[in-house]
């Protein structure tokens, strides 16, 4: 009896012990999965059951004046597949009959959309399968645009697969190219305005959660946005892109007739300071940057200061008569040759002898020997003031990326020969954007005002921010700014340009510069850098334009930028309806 | 059941009881026919119960069902905005500026190069007109101006959007002696009409526009 009890209290408790273990085992178990591992197994199991997609927020747009999209964001997709899984599969059609596609036909089919042979398809998966038995992932093409993912897609082959991307896209390829920059392939702004605003551009990708069935389809009601996606701000230029056409045309043209190495032309709205058009040769298409030269890529306009010449010869007469020194009839003898007290030496472009010219004249003729006499009259101190005003030797409003300030030595420092040369625009540099500034001052009636490249970042909402400054600075007075301007009337019915830079019906006052420039080694080069810059209609002058070729050969002289300054100045003046002028010119005596 | 069984004793135990009590009969069938309506209650609430299952269900159904017709329409919606910016892009590179200068070239066209324009207040023509019909200036070259965009759909008039849109929407630039033609008529038939004139009305001059 006692024997017996004792095994049943035996069972009993080996009992309770099998009990309590498995009781503990699963206890175990459950804290292993409710709170050890539970994040990991959530997040496994919510692979399994949800789903999240990146959601692209769009980069801003940039738009010229008239609102024409100048750079866009589109949708680009990248195309894979997985070589391992490779293989012949049943189609089935839309009228539900199902057809047998061997790899060799589904590789060709594909090439044909995406512009290479099936040959080079099967080439890449069995390269990737070479490598690696099991490959699960190579790459078959990069960026192929909508119309081809369509029709990619339609071939519904199970191991290829298409992963979309936001991409850049420039429409009207090479126009202001230079200006807009362009993106690197992962969307980082890499230049030009693409970098410079970049801030109000960029975009912020969102992310979407959502549950789904077995079949993948999302369960209705759990799509939810856990971050939205927000789009970028639109960049509104104040380049006007048919100009910019026009301009980068007629320009591109001419620098090849002339056998130069680049050129700009600009163009400036007198009375805002708005640049309409900053055409440069050669230019970058952002679409296909590496066309071009790395060297091409950025914007000469704003990154390369070159010695003007004699196009500055202006801003000392604007200065001359402000300061009362001189008036457009002030007469001096220039010869060809002048040797001033100080040892310096002048001399003109061409020989001749004495001639008696007026302030006038000595324009119209571009004489460094006669403008070296007159600006004796003002003081370097002064004329470093005034050249000051006029915004050179300082980096202009608009703040491009890389952009130079030029060089303009303080007065002190100026030697015998640069106090002369910086009369006539050597012995300092500036860039095409101060050259134009400078004479929109003259053009509005002395009042300089900030140069303009951007309108103002336009939020999605209408609002538009980062809207530059307008407040201009009066450099000389109105009066001085309008004798200055009737005076350069005179270079092209008098100069030594003939008939080109004349334009029928309408007043046209236009300066020439023809510089001199260093070899890099102390020497001068044989070329010139050549230019053009004037306004129109000369008696309320509403755009200035600016013509440069750098290195002109088959013409060496500012001769080479006359015609395509006539020609962008004619199309300005027919683009923005600018009425041709009623008044006579004065025609101020260049000889006396 | 044991419970039961001391109740069916009880009255047992007292039988002094007894003579009181009515003697037993049997329970009249109208009283059990009259309980008879409370299987309708349970009838009535069955139904409803499974209406409500069979209602759930059909709803929950259709719900699904407009899971899947909304994955259509999403689907179906995207494909669509799809073809839109695939249109837009096209849109925007043949609306490019060299693209349409290009065209305008293989038209005939030529850049006027002497802006003229008539003072509606006096009348007056300001400017100096060039020749007409003559380019008064040299013509543009060849496109200076690179687009890739545009260069990817090959020379005007033979390019890929003939093929995939109708033909007729292209400029008819294919054959330049086509276009010459289509020039030289027009300039015939604008030479014949005679050439509007400016009517003047009350010191005002303005012309007659149709």
């Amino acid at each position: 009896m006692q024997h017996t009890n004792r095994i049943s209290r035996r069972r009993a408790f080996v009992a309770v012990i099998c009990v309590l273990g498995v009781f503990a085992a699963f206890v175990i178990r459950l804290i292993d999965i409710q709170v050890v591992n539970a994040a990991q197994l959530q997040a496994e199991a919510s692979t399994k059951t949800s789903g999240e997609l990146v959601v692209y927020g769009e980069r801003g747009e940039i738009l010229d004046a008239n609102g024409e999209v100048l750079a866009g964001s589109v949708k680009r997709y990248d195309l894979s597949v997985a070589p391992v899984n490779v293989n012949a599969f049943t189609r089935t059609a839309d009228d539900g009959s199902t057809s047998k596609v061997s790899v060799e036909q589904a590789a060709s089919e594909i090439g044909a959309i995406i512009g290479v042979s099936g040959k080079d398809i099967l080439d890449i998966v069995s390269d990737a399968l070479d490598k690696d038995g099991n490959s699960l992932y190579a790459r078959i093409a990069k960026s192929v645009d909508v119309d081809q993912y369509r029709a990619i897609d339609a071939l519904d082959i199970p191991w290829l697969y298409a992963k979309q991307h936001p991409a850049r896209f420039y429409p009207n390829g090479a126009i202001a190219g230079n200006l807009i920059g362009f993106v690197g392939s992962d969307q980082e702004p890499l230049a030009g305005i693409e970098r410079y605003m970049n801030s109000c551009l960029k975009s912020q990708n969102g992310t979407q959660a959502y549950q789904r069935g077995k079949d993948g389809v999302a369960i209705p009601g759990s799509m939810e946005t856990t971050q939205p996606a927000e789009n970028g701000a639109a960049v509104k230029l104040t380049i006007d892109a048919d100009l910019q056409w026009y301009a980068q045309q007629r320009l591109a043209e001419q620098v090849e007739a002339t056998k130069g190495t680049w050129g700009i032309v600009t163009v400036m709205e007198a009375k805002t300071g708005k640049l309409k058009a900053v055409a440069e040769y050669p230019s970058v298409d952002p679409t296909d940057v590496s066309a071009s030269n790395p060297e091409d890529r950025g914007a000469r306009a704003f990154t390369t200061p070159f010695p003007p010449g004699s196009t500055f010869k202006t801003l000392l007469a604007a200065s001359l008569i402000d300061a009362g020194l001189a008036d457009p009839t002030t007469q001096v003898v220039a010869d060809g040759w002048y040797y001033p007290s100080n040892g310096a030496e002048i001399k003109d472009s061409f020989p001749h002898g004495p001639m008696n010219l007026t302030l006038t004249g000595v324009l119209a003729e571009s004489s460094n020997t006669g403008i070296s006499q007159l600006g004796e009259r003002m003081s370097a101190e002064d004329r470093y003031a005034y050249l000051q005003k006029f915004g050179v030797g300082e980096k202009s409003a608009v703040g491009f990326p890389g952009e130079s300030s030029g060089v303009l030595h303080p007065w002190q420092k100026w030697d015998n020969q640069t106090f002369y040369a910086t009369m006539f625009g050597q012995g300092l540099t500036s860039t095409s954007i101060q050259d134009v500034s400078a004479y929109q001052a003259l053009a509005n009636g002395g009042v300089r005002l900030p140069a303009q490249l951007v309108e103002g970042c336009v939020q999605p909402d209408g609002t538009v921010t980062n809207v530059p400054s307008s407040t201009g600075t009066r450099v000389v007075s109105e009066n001085a700014a309008d004798l200055t301007v009737q005076m350069l009337e005179s270079v092209p019915t008098e100069g030594h340009f003939g008939t080109t830079l004349q334009i029928p019906g309408y007043r046209v006052a236009a300066k020439s510069g023809t510089a001199q420039q260093g070899d890099g080694s102390g020497g001068l080069k044989s070329t010139y850098i050549v230019s053009m810059t004037g306004m129109a209609p000369a008696e309320n002058p509403e755009y200035v334009v600016s013509v440069t070729i750098a290195d002109p050969t088959t013409i060496r002289s500012s001769a080479a930028a006359a015609p395509t300054f006539q020609q962008v100045l004619t199309q300005v003046l027919k683009s923005y309806d600018v009425p041709p002028s009623t008044e006579p010119a004065p025609n101020w005596p260049t000889r006396f | 059941m044991s419970t039961q069984l001391a109740q069916t004793a009880r009255p047992l135990r007292s039988p002094a009881t007894e003579p009181q009590r009515a003697p037993l009969r049997a329970v009249p069938l109208r009283t059990v026919r009259k309980s008879r309506p409370k299987i309708a209650y349970a009838i009535t609430t069955i139904a409803a119960v499974s209406g409500i299952v069979v209602a759930q269900l059909l709803s929950s159904v259709a719900l699904s069902q407009g899971a899947y017709e909304l994955s259509d329409l999403r689907a179906q919606h995207h494909d669509l905005s799809l073809k839109q910016q695939s249109l837009t892009e096209q849109i925007e590179v043949l609306s490019s500026p060299q693209y349409i200068a290009e065209s305008a070239q293989a038209l005939g066209m030529v850049i006027n190069q002497s802006p003229v324009y008539i003072r509606l207040s006096d009348g007056t023509v300001l400017g100096q007109p060039g020749p007409g019909g003559e380019p008064t200036e040299r013509p543009l070259a060849d496109n200076q101006v690179g687009n890739s965009l545009v260069d990817q759909l090959g020379p005007i008039g033979s390019k890929k959007e003939s093929k995939e849109k109708d033909s007729s929407a292209t400029p008819p630039a294919d054959d330049p002696s086509q276009g010459a033609e289509d020039s030289s008529g027009a300039g015939e038939s604008s030479s014949n009409p005679p050439p509007s004139q400016v009517i003047f009305e009350n010191d005002l001059p303005s012309p007659k526009t149709h």
